[in-house]
């Protein structure tokens, strides 16, 4: 078993949020790798995934105010810049210019195929392109479905998956109306499954995302290579939270 | 059997040096108000990560012992008793021998001050970072907003921060802020003078002007009862000038004050308080906590702090 | 003339302050002692409420107890828009309904929690986080699935009821009974959109922004 706490995995890019999720003038809490993150969108659109500690006083940045340009500090006022992390003003020292110093701890991140990518250390042996996290090449066409927050180590449900999941599913939960298949591994934090819906019999590719919180809470990211038309789209998002529901709760019981 | 290991306890603590309150064994510390306590009832409590039971007498004795690994038991042996002694209105307790005489406070002997115990309130943040916030003027405007500070009165002018050698603390003095409702009985903004106080590690005292006499100071103090290195018991004190309004209306409002703090103390990242002054960025409006993280490092307090 | 049997650090009386506050009326505070004077359980207060709860609402003599009870009048009384509790529409009435009901359940844990981590209650701590957490899956849930509806509130899509007033206070206090939301993103997305209420005052312990 790998620890998530496996430095090198720090150079890897992860899924933290779902990109529609961060709304303007709204400040994310997250945790990647046990690292806290404050994720946040400039009202240009730019987002930042910032470490959630103020360097002055380790206040967590998520308890601040998005102002559309900074984030500002809630116990002290203290501004910092949308990209650069650079604190811009001091309240109690209005008329200093902030030393360049003062600089909250800013990562890469990036927005692709409907989710904010996150790494928290450029990996100098491994500078792969994002797009070859993604094994397959051709053009796309994806829906992000709704993130499920499990309180299990990211081993944990991986190995389920892999292992459990076609065989126990069904008996689990014999009311789930689909199931996956074919479930195969592209890395540590990425599984391919096939969905099967279990009344057309239809069946579509899908990327399971494993986002590691801390050693024991991940976040399962489920992105479907598939469109949902408008008509069905809500049935389609509770039937896939229904599935992903039921995973979350087989995993977070005891492994015996 | 029982006895000789609840007397055992401190005393392998003092000596493992892996117990981070070793250095603060002999000290005083406040474990409840006197206010709070019934008479001859078992309290327990949480002092330093050990585990005590305390009572009061009704002759105002105060015992107290290290609760023993089979539960807390009443120690009729002397010998298994930790020293206690009431002060300020308050217990204190210590696991090892106290050897300092305790920290002068003479305006609680003023005749014509209200002596008031405001609340005790657990905060999931180390001792020293509570401490600390206590003596920082900055954050007034943006977590006190219409009470203790209002934006854009924001700037903090320069004040002196030193550590006293002969009294061994720390004394901050001219600190200056403009408050819009400084006390209850304030009823207009005006620039407050404070004077502060760390006499003790994890306890602090506030000098403020008087909203009716300016010549007179008003005296606020927390007295923080260091439970584990990451959580501690707020005492909030106060011996005010002030015969308009109830003991009532005084406490709501320093608990008012203390529970717009709290948040913003569960939510420091590390919850114990760096000594290494480049772990934490610092402008010279924090010359006082700067003043006291090298206090407590000279001290070489461990309990609730990460040393240099 | 509305007094209020007040304390400032419950997450009940403030839901009511803030109401008020909101529909704009005005009214007396009389603080209770509750922590640490329990006053609540007084002679005195137990004539007003027997239950020794605050919050307590009296109205020229028409004594209300329990906060969701007073956010229902509240509403029928003062809101001429009818758009916080639409006494004419029953479907709207019963979701409301429902999540006050769900607004008490999480009173009961989360509340519980917060009083037991900084005011010493003596409880089961653990059980009180644990159905804390199921509620609020429950709730961030039934909220990301109305925003995939474009809507805003909990039980309606453009102007909030009190079932989101009711709700507010114990989930935004709740990291203090050491239960974090980070694991509910779209309650943390209605609590910005509460917020950003006209009228929107905060208590010591909620921040009027951040997560």
């Amino acid at each position: 078993m790998t620890s998530v706490l496996d430095q090198s995995f720090r150079g890897w890019w992860f899924p933290v949020v779902r990109s529609q999720e961060i709304g303007l003038r709204h400040i994310h809490r997250s945790q990647l790798l046990n690292q806290e993150l404050a994720i946040w969108r400039d009202d240009g659109g730019q987002i930042n995934a910032w470490e959630n500690r103020c360097p002055h006083r380790g206040t967590r940045l998520s308890i601040g105010l998005n102002t559309g340009a900074e984030i500002k500090c809630q116990y002290h006022g203290w501004r910092y810049a949308s990209q650069s992390g650079q604190c811009t003003f001091i309240p109690a020292h209005p008329n200093m210019e902030p030393s360049p110093r003062y600089c909250v701890n800013t990562y890469e991140c990036i927005e692709k195929y409907g989710y904010v990518w996150v790494r928290l250390e450029k990996d100098k042996d491994k500078d792969e392109d994002i797009e070859s996290l993604f094994v397959l090449t051709e053009k796309l066409s994806l829906t992000t479905l709704r993130s499920v927050y499990t309180m299990a180590s990211t081993t944990r449900i991986r190995d389920w998956l892999i292992n459990n999941c076609e065989s126990q599913l069904k008996v689990n939960s014999p009311s789930l109306d689909c199931s996956l298949t074919g479930i195969q591994q592209h890395h540590s934090f990425c599984l391919e499954a096939l969905s099967i819906n279990n009344q057309t019999e239809k069946s579509v590719t899908m990327f399971i995302y494993l986002h590691p919180l801390t050693d024991d809470a991940t976040v399962i990211h489920p992105l479907l290579n598939a469109s949902i038309s408008p008509e069905i789209r809500l049935d389609e998002l509770r039937r896939y939270n229904r599935l992903f529901g039921t995973i979350r709760d087989v995993c977070e019981t005891d492994n015996v | 059997m029982v006895e000789s290991s609840a007397d055992q306890l401190p005393s392998q603590l003092v000596n493992d040096p892996a117990w981070p309150g070793r250095t603060v064994v002999d000290d005083w510390q406040v474990v409840g108000s006197l206010d709070q306590i019934e008479v001859d009832v078992n309290y327990q409590t949480v002092l330093l990560d050990v585990p005590i039971t305390f009572n009061v007498t009704e002759s105002r004795e105060v015992r107290a012992w290290v609760n023993t690994r089979c539960g807390s038991q009443t120690s009729s042996s002397a010998s298994a008793r930790l020293k206690t002694c009431v002060q300020y209105g308050y217990i204190w307790v210590s696991l090892g021998q106290p050897t300092q005489n305790f920290f002068e406070m003479p305006e609680y002997y003023e005749p014509d001050r209200r002596n008031i115990h405001a609340a005790t309130i657990r905060v999931k943040v180390s001792a020293p970072r509570a401490i600390e916030n206590f003596l920082d003027l900055a954050h007034f405007p943006f977590v006190h907003p219409g009470t203790l500070g209002e934006e854009p009165f924001t700037e903090v002018k320069d004040y002196d921060a030193v550590i006293l050698e002969e009294g061994d603390e720390v004394l901050a003095q001219k600190c200056l802020f403009w408050q819009p409702n400084a006390m209850p009985t304030a009823t207009e903004g005006y620039e407050v003078e404070y004077v502060y106080r760390v006499p003790h590690p994890y306890c602090a005292i506030l000098y403020k002007a008087n909203a009716i006499d300016m010549n007179r100071m008003d005296v606020v103090a927390i007295f923080v009862q260091p439970v584990s290195e990451e959580e501690c018991n707020a005492n909030m004190f106060l011996a005010m000038i002030d015969d308009q309004n109830s003991d009532t209306a005084i406490r709501s409002f320093q608990l008012m004050i203390f529970a717009q703090d709290k948040p913003i103390l569960e939510n420091q990242i590390p919850k114990r308080l760096p000594l290494n002054l480049r772990a934490e960025m610092s402008a010279r409006c924090d010359a006082l906590s700067t003043a006291y993280r090298r206090w407590l490092h000279k001290r070489d307090v461990r309990f609730g702090t990460i040393p240099q | 003339m509305i007094k209020l049997y007040d304390y400032e650090l419950s997450g009940n009386c403030y839901k009511l302050r803030l109401f008020l506050n909101i529909l704009n009326v005005d009214y007396d505070r009389i603080p209770v002692d509750f922590y640490p004077g329990r006053e609540h359980k007084s002679d005195w207060f137990l004539q007003i409420n027997p239950l020794g709860q605050l919050p307590v609402l009296d109205h020229d003599g028409f004594v209300l107890r329990d906060a969701q009870a007073i956010l229902t009048y509240l509403a029928a009384k003062f809101d001429a828009s009818h758009k916080w509790y639409p006494t004419g529409d029953a479907e709207i009435l019963g979701k409301i309904n429902m999540w006050l009901s769900f607004a008490d359940s999480i009173t009961a844990t989360a509340s519980a929690a917060r009083l037991h981590d900084g005011l010493f209650y003596q409880l089961d701590i653990e059980a009180a986080r644990t159905n804390a957490h199921s509620l609020f899956r429950v709730l961030d849930e039934h909220l990301w699935f109305a925003e995939e509806q474009r809507q805003a509130w909990i039980c309606t899509d453009k102007h909030p009821t009190i079932a989101d007033i009711a709700c507010f206070p114990y989930i935004m206090l709740s990291e203090e009974g050491g239960i974090s939301r980070m694991a509910y993103p779209a309650i943390c997305r209605w609590t910005d959109r509460l917020r950003e209420i006209p009228n929107f005052i905060a208590m010591s312990g909620i921040f009027e922004s951040g997560s």
